[in-house]
């Protein structure tokens, strides 16, 4: 049947495929040799997947692939040499040799090694062409194996909602890894997509024709209506997951094998595949060729220190305007959305008229109705798009309603948004606002009154603040929105938004900040100083009024610091306090137990391992924290608790 | 080219300060310091700024604690060794701009005390926080012990002049003392080779320190009251006491004096002690004084400084029997650590000995 118009056309696609097939191929032989190192996911069998939908795309389309993406990429960028170079682990490589097989980035292509994760990624790039009025699309490749992690319905859920235009491709190659979906998949495929309202259509890979007709009306569909649609294609993957861990029977197998469009097009012309073969067997060895004499990249120079600043600069922190930090908040939020039109704010519940749970956003959605916008209840779909967003060039903010909840999102964190930037070798910024509020003392209970921060503390390529009402967190969002460069988690605090800017400074002390962007705040009495206190964020009223108690009853001195920027930690104000007392207690609400504070008392230890005497550590109870008002107030380290550990401290316990 | 003396420089903050003052150190006198190492705090009119170091070396500083320093001068040095000789510097005396008188905190045995004493946190104003020990520092004389007997003896007029100076040179100062020992065969020597000095030795030690104290302006100074006052010129007093009384008659100017002149002024000044003819002026207005104890053979003394002074030089007698090769005696000096530290003194003093042997 219409075999005539085509041939020109299937020949074409007969040469990729032979083209992506030799590369998977060479790139096994090469991994067998020991000349690439981890792993590769092949895709031989499944070529066509890739090249039929790369062919209806156009320039300036988005595509977000997995863990199994050579072929997808080599359909969209036909960079073989770049890949091959990047598999090797050379800087000539397509992100220097940073991400290796599974974590790829060239022009508009995107790919990591996660799973379910993508999806909402690829949906954020596609809610960046929808605001931006672009006629693109972005195209998110997933397996069936995909199909067992929620995050992908989460985002099916609101791209349907939103009328997001992402063209979801499933390959159905039947196995998650070793396991067969007859193991792991209920019910029907297409009907997951349908329940949401998505269109879908199914093909597979054995009738060329249909598959690149189906993907030609699909892709048309989307792109012309703005709304998702869901496309299965059948498929079969005739190698190993990766290499050696294959246990389907050699039968299956070789019934694919023979199945197989490349090993049916050999049969019928076996000169032109030859030849087709012969040409692809010379382009990749030559890629491998030049691979292997490409330079091996260079572990970056940490940078030399930075030349020292003649001085630190404290200004005196005086007490702000009469009002509350909530408001503080929502007022920098406001006005930052006035002056730069990237920033996007989204998550649960934060439009008019709620304006949010704890009424940050209020206001917001009335003002710019088509930046702020509610979100299911889908924490990991709603960090998952604000990095699409970023990855396009928006500021996305998400409110993650409370800070007990960003154990949902954490995968996002983890390993998209801090690995974007360095692992596509720089090629992309990911500045992302994750909002949140932790902590206690309103009788929330067990999962709503956490502080979770340190969870996620100290992942590479990420910044973490802690607002504080010491210093106006209005300018602390200021700062953040003029000079963003990477996935920022900042720590509200639920007692914090009532508080307001304007209560005195203890007589005898002085608040001051360093001069800059995400300041250190010290409260300094005016007396040799006998403790140092570190805290942050809601702590820090329990540590004021501690320092006042000390001194009224005991006659003690203590000097607070308390860090806005909590990741990367700057050590050195804490450093020349405890330089100046010998003594350290530090209080958090969190547990301290692999804690921030435990890691500032490291540091500091690190850089001069005589300055301390004596430390004391305070944080969160060793059980949930309970609801009841009075058992809640027992658990949470308080000022009294303060005053006590800095009176052991200084007259022994 | 070996590594360099790096002076570090009090950077201009806003154009409304001429000068700020330096609020505390925070590294020690030749404490070896990396690069980016806090050293010191200073306060300008609008902010504390720390100081840090701009690279690595020991920390000599320039300026005392409390001071007032001017924007652009030296602060301090970082030196590659401990003991690098420093450039000669002088530190300028300003007038720190008026600054706003804070609330004092005081803590509950504070008021406690205040209000049985009937003392007004008004006495405590820009005291920052108040202890009850600060209480009792304010209450001085008015605390008492009771109960034991005791007979009271009036003081001479002339012994409470001193106990005044004196109290006043000690009020609140962070005395220190430092000593050098000094070979007593050049010195004998070189009073032998000068017929000058024949009646009056001492004159020589007047002489050299009146030359030094031109080099070392810290130690002709006086701290009051936060800031640092250094005097144009030098007068220098020398303590007598030969059964009428102890008195420091003064040798004015003598940095502008010849040698002969300042033996011959003293000699003046020892007659007039034995005559009772000592004038008022030949009594006042010191600026640096000397207490010569070598001819009543104490080998140590600790020497008391003088008000609106910040040091007294002692000399001390030599601890060897005299003509013994290896003798020598201790040239010491009490110096207000307010003003100046112990490299200041003991320069001034390693200075003093080599003149002393010089001839």
């Amino acid at each position: 049947m219409a075999e005539k118009k085509p041939t020109g056309e299937l020949h074409d696609l007969y040469r990729q495929m032979f083209l992506i097939r030799s590369m998977e191929t060479s790139l096994l032989d090469l991994f067998g040799r020991g000349e690439v190192s981890g792993t590769v996911h092949t895709c031989v069998g499944q070529e066509l997947s890739g090249l039929a939908v790369a062919r209806t795309l156009r320039k300036g389309d988005l595509v977000f692939s997995n863990h199994r993406c050579h072929g997808h990429f080599i359909a969209r960028t036909g960079d073989v040499e770049g890949l091959v170079a990047e598999v090797m682990g050379k800087r000539s490589g397509v992100c220097a040799g940073r991400g290796g097989s599974q974590h790829i980035y060239k022009d508009g292509f995107y790919s990591n090694g996660i799973q379910g994760g993508i999806v909402p990624v690829a949906a954020g790039l596609a809610l960046a062409l929808k605001l931006t009025n672009s006629d693109h699309l972005c195209v998110a490749f997933i397996g069936d194996g995909t199909l067992g992690e929620g995050v992908v319905y989460e985002t099916l859920n609101i791209a349907a909602k939103w009328g997001l235009p992402l063209l979801v491709v499933l390959e159905n190659n039947l196995y998650a890894q070793s396991t067969h979906h007859s193991q792991t998949l209920g019910g029907d495929i297409c009907a997951r997509a349908e329940a949401f309202g998505i269109e879908t259509v199914t093909a597979d890979t054995w009738d060329p024709m249909d598959l690149i007709g189906k993907v030609q009306e699909t892709v048309q569909a989307v792109r012309g209506s703005g709304r998702p649609r869901f496309l299965r294609i059948d498929t079969y993957r005739l190698n190993a997951h990766s290499k050696g861990d294959d246990d389907r029977s050699a039968a299956e197998v070789r019934s694919y094998w023979e199945k197989d469009l490349l090993t049916r097009f050999a049969k019928e012309d076996s000169p032109l595949a030859s030849r087709f073969q012969r040409e692809a067997e010379e382009r990749v060895a030559a890629a491998v060729v030049k691979a292997r004499e490409a330079a091996a990249p260079e572990p970056p120079i940490p940078s030399a220190q930075a030349p020292s600043a003649p001085c630190r600069r404290w200004i005196r922190t005086e007490p702000g305007q009469n009002r509350r930090v909530v408001s503080a908040i929502q007022g920098a939020l406001r006005r930052n959305m006035e002056r730069d039109a990237r920033i996007i704010l989204f998550g649960e519940d934060v439009s008019d008229p709620y304006g949010g749970a704890f009424k940050v956003t209020k206001g917001l959605s009335s003002r710019f109705p088509s930046r702020v916008f509610n979100t299911p209840i889908s924490e990991a779909a709603i960090v998952g798009i604000g990095n699409g967003l970023a990855l396009r060039g928006f500021l996305p903010v998400v409110e993650i309603m409370f800070g007990d909840f960003m154990g949902l999102a954490a995968d996002q964190i983890i390993n998209h948004a801090s690995k974007f930037r360095y692992m596509y070798n720089e090629q992309v910024q990911v500045p992302l606002v994750i909002r949140t509020p932790m902590g206690g003392r309103r009788g929330y209970g067990p999962t709503h009154s956490q502080s979770l921060e340190k969870h996620f503390l100290g992942i590479p390529g990420t910044m973490m603040l802690a607002l504080h009402e010491r210093y106006d967190p209005g300018a602390v969002y200021d700062s953040l929105f003029s000079r963003i460069d990477r996935p920022t988690i900042v720590i509200e605090n639920k007692l914090l938004y009532g508080a307001m800017l304007s209560r005195a400074v203890p007589a005898g002390f002085t608040w001051e900040h360093i001069d800059e962007p995400f300041p250190t705040s010290r409260l300094r009495p005016k007396s040799k100083p006998d403790a140092t206190v570190l805290c942050y964020g809601g702590m820090l009223p329990y540590a004021e009024a501690a320092a006042e108690r000390l001194f009224d009853e005991h006659e003690l001195a203590c000097e607070i610091i308390c860090p806005v920027r909590l990741y990367p930690f700057d050590p050195l104000p804490l450093l020349d306090s405890i330089r100046a007392t010998g003594r350290l207690v530090i209080a958090e609400e969190g547990v301290s137990f692999a804690g921030f504070g435990t890691e500032a008392v490291g540091e500091i230890i690190e850089a001069d391992p005589r300055c301390l005497r004596g430390l004391r550590r305070l944080g969160g109870p060793p059980h949930p924290i309970p609801a009841s008002v009075a058992l809640e107030q027992a658990a949470l380290p308080d000022a009294q608790r303060i005053v006590q550990a800095v009176l052991e401290l200084v007259h022994g316990a | 080219m070996a590594p360099e003396i790096i002076p570090v420089v009090i950077p201009q903050e806003n154009v409304n300060d001429e000068s700020v003052l330096l609020a505390a150190w925070r590294a020690g006198e030749r404490e070896f310091v990396e690069q980016g190492r806090l050293l010191a705090e200073i306060e300008t009119s609008k902010a504390l700024l720390e100081i840090l170091a701009p690279a690595a070396g020991h920390l000599r500083r320039a300026a005392a604690e409390g001071s007032s320093v001017p924007v652009g001068s030296i602060l301090c040095y970082l030196t590659p060794g401990a003991d690098d000789p420093l450039p000669q510097t002088t530190v300028d005396a300003a007038v720190l701009g008026e600054t706003s008188v804070e609330t004092a905190r005081f803590s509950k045995k504070a008021l406690d005390l205040m209000n049985e004493k009937g003392l007004k946190p008004a006495s405590f104003a820009g005291k920052g926080l108040v202890r009850e020990a600060d209480v009792r520092e304010v209450l001085g004389g008015q605390l008492h012990f009771k109960g034991l007997p005791v007979r009271r003896v009036e003081l001479p007029a002339r012994k409470l002049a001193e106990i005044r100076s004196l109290s006043a040179g000690q009020n609140d100062g962070l005395s220190s003392l430092v000593s050098v020992a000094c070979p007593a065969a050049g010195l004998r020597r070189a009073v032998a080779r000068r017929p000058e000095l024949a009646a009056t030795p001492l004159a020589w030690t007047v002489f050299e320190v009146g030359r030094l104290l031109r080099i070392h302006p810290l130690l002709n100074a006086y701290y009051d009251a936060g800031r640092l006052y250094l005097y144009d010129a030098v007068h220098v007093g020398f303590v007598v006491d030969a059964g009428k009384g102890l008195q420091v008659p003064v040798i004015h100017d003598v940095d502008r004096k010849e040698l002969e002149d300042v033996a011959r002024r003293m000699q003046d000044l020892l007659l007039a002690y034995e005559d009772d003819s000592m004038r008022a002026e030949d009594l006042t207005n010191g600026t640096f004084t000397i207490s010569d104890l070598s001819a009543e053979g104490a080998v140590f003394i600790h020497p008391l400084i003088n008000e609106r002074q910040s040091a007294i030089l002692g000399v001390a007698a030599a601890r060897q029997p005299p003509g013994d090769p290896g003798e020598t005696f201790d040239l010491i000096l009490s110096f207000d650590h307010r003003v100046a530290e112990g490299r200041v003194a003991v320069q001034f003093l390693k200075d003093l000995r080599d003149r002393l042997n010089a001839a």
